[in-house]
């Protein structure tokens, strides 16, 4: 699990704090989506919890340590994987993770299966240097299950993928929280942590605005709307009428019953909707 | 250990795939050439002679080559003063003239850097100078700093130190603070400390690396020009510790800069710093208190004793003593700056 009580970060050491005054908890087991456009303090969180920053304010636990005493040996049961494709290019995918591998103390994962997990098993022996910019993606997350971590931070995953690799890699996600590992998605693709969050929190200019399921999202802020298309001589139009409005609801009744429409969908407000309702900022 | 094992054979496949070998056995082949092929076997500088003469001289010599002596500008009354104007001048030999069996005698006091083709020339020019009078049957030579000559040894094998020197503190200054900076700017080294392995296993990789490196290149140098020729011990050894210092130097720069472009100007102000003593070794009266400070200058002296000088180590000793202690403050330098620094690259 991940416990973060009262975290704030300056990187000026003053009062211009990056991250203010955040608590948060990830319970065994769940995929916690961390929420936010850039510069909002998503990284400065992640780069503290992971010790990539120092700890200057606040309390953080991972898997129950207290990150401010701990050793470096936390990082046995900790796998991050990094948005930027960090790996060491001269050497062939499957050096970069046999590498990764004899780093650490613990049985760690067939730098092969894995490879062949995230669809680069043709490509193992394949130099870095050669890897197109999905495939180096592919192997930062792999490298990041290389000791089968408990506590798994992963900093915009799917970046860069197309959609058939990017469902492998949700689908590899799942799995691991099915076998109860923690995970913390680090996002600014709302359609992802739609899919993927158990929880999330929305985080804007370093504070977090709020934390809770997508689902409750939705039923807390999102308005419930239908969107039908239709046909005006040459031309279609697109139009939204909101379940909970009197007069809205009225028209789309009539224009049922006249039949007056070529397609119909229902249509709940998004993440991205909500996040805009909540902080007033666009995610991107 | 089999961490540190790892990092070392991580470094080996980037450096060799980087074709940093070749680069390096490059360099070495090329200073072998310009050693055997560019570099005179005699080379011939300016020296100067401080004389100095008992009177009875006088009566032994023609009255013209004495006033000649005598009236010379660096005449000095005494031995004592020879010896003291010699100290101060390391580009300098001195010449006391005494009377023997009716003949001058001849003492040459050398600096003890000097090879036999600039002795047989001083005696040559002295001679000629006391007008070809025979000289009394045995002159004498005088060292004035036992055990640096290197008398017999060739002008171009005579250099043979000095790309030692470069190479082992050069090469481990720049090469390693570009694998690190390399490794910072690919963002890498993020990678790593997310990991149990610890900073000072990363850094010792590296330096491990280059001092194999270092003496991969010290080997063929001295291999190709002096074959077993001197103390390959001793050699190593400075080569050895000059690699390890310089390396750690190099990773404390490379460690407070942010990239390799802020790394660079740093790099070329010590690395023409750490270069300056090569003067002194071609025009040894030019050897400053500045510059004899510098660890190159004892490397350089102590290269040169163990490559040439079999009977003596006190050169040698000096320039380990001096290597030793900047491996302790550039280590330290190091993981101080490594601890601080690398964290959050």
């Amino acid at each position: 699990m991940i416990k973060v009580k009262n975290l704030s970060h300056s990187y000026t050491k003053d009062d211009n704090f990056a991250v203010k005054n955040i608590s948060f908890e990830v319970p065994k087991g769940e995929i916690f989506g961390f929420l936010g456009p850039s510069g909002a303090g998503k990284s400065t969180t992640q780069n503290i919890l992971i010790k990539l920053l120092p700890l200057q304010k606040g309390k953080v636990f991972i898997d129950n340590e207290n990150i401010a005493k701990t050793s470096k040996e936390l990082f046995n049961r900790v796998g991050v994987s990094f948005e930027h494709p960090n790996i060491y290019k001269k050497l062939t995918g499957v050096e970069n993770l046999e590498f990764h591998a004899s780093m650490y103390n613990v049985p760690t994962e067939d730098p092969l299966a894995l490879l062949e997990m995230v669809g680069l098993g043709q490509a193992a022996n394949q130099r870095a240097e050669g890897y197109s910019k999905g495939m180096l993606q592919r192997l930062v997350f792999a490298r990041s299950m290389i000791n089968k971590p408990r506590i798994w931070f992963l900093d915009e995953p799917t970046s860069g993928l197309d959609p058939g690799t990017a469902a492998i890699i949700k689908e590899i996600i799942q799995e691991k929280k099915r076998n109860g590992t923690t995970i913390f998605l680090t996002t600014h693709n709302m359609q992802i942590a739609d899919e993927l969050c158990d929880r999330v929190a929305f985080i804007n200019e370093g504070e977090i605005n709020l934390i809770d399921s997508p689902r409750n999202l939705k039923l807390q802020y999102g308005e419930k709307f239908v969107k039908i298309t239709q046909r005006d001589d040459a031309s279609v139009i697109e139009r939204r009428f909101s379940l909970l409005d009197k007069a809205d609801k009225a028209q789309l009744k009539e224009i049922i019953e006249r039949n007056e429409f070529e397609t119909m969908h229902s249509q709940e407000a998004t993440l991205e909707e909500i996040f805009i309702k909540v902080t007033g900022r666009r995610l991107t | 250990m089999s961490r540190l094992i790892s990092l070392v054979k991580r470094e080996f496949k980037i450096t060799a795939r980087n074709h940093y070998l070749f680069i390096i056995l490059s360099i070495a082949l090329i200073l072998v050439a310009v050693i055997r092929f560019v570099v005179p076997a005699e080379m011939d500088f300016d020296t100067t002679l401080f004389l100095t003469s008992t009177s009875e001289v006088e009566t032994v010599l023609d009255s013209t080559n004495y006033q000649a002596i005598t009236e010379d500008s660096n005449y000095l009354q005494t031995r004592e003063e020879v010896i003291a104007a010699m100290l101060d001048n390391n580009n300098s030999m001195g010449v006391a003239l005494t009377v023997l069996n009716d003949k001058p005698h001849l003492e040459l006091i050398i600096q003890g850097f000097e090879n036999e083709q600039v002795i047989n020339l001083a005696i040559a020019s002295i001679q000629y100078y006391l007008g070809n009078i025979p000289l009394s049957n045995n002159y004498y030579i005088n060292t004035l700093h036992e055990g640096t000559s290197i008398a017999e040894i060739p002008a171009n094998l005579s250099v043979v130190p000095l790309p030692i020197m470069l190479e082992s503190a050069m090469m481990g200054l720049f090469l390693i603070a570009v694998m690190l900076t390399l490794e910072k700017d690919h963002r890498t080294i993020k990678a790593y400390v997310i990991t149990p392995g610890r900073v000072y296993e990363l850094l010792f990789a590296k330096v491990i690396t280059m001092l194999f490196y270092a003496f991969l290149s010290a080997s063929v140098i001295v291999g190709l020009t002096l074959g077993f020729r001197g103390n390959w011990l001793q050699m190593l050894i400075l080569v050895g510790t000059t690699s390890i210092w310089s390396s750690c130097l190099g990773l404390m720069i490379a460690n407070l800069c942010k990239s390799l472009t802020s790394a660079m100007m740093p790099l070329i102000i010590v690395s023409l710093v750490l270069a300056a003593p090569v003067m002194s070794y071609f025009a040894p009266m030019f050897a400053p208190s500045y510059l004899r400070m510098l660890p190159t200058y004892s490397l350089m002296l102590g290269l040169r004793e163990a490559l040439f000088i079999e009977s003596s180590s006190t050169l040698f000793y000096q320039a380990l003593n001096y290597s030793a202690l900047l491996v302790l403050v550039f280590g330290a330098g190091m993981m101080l700056s490594g601890r601080y620094a690398l964290k959050g690259s």
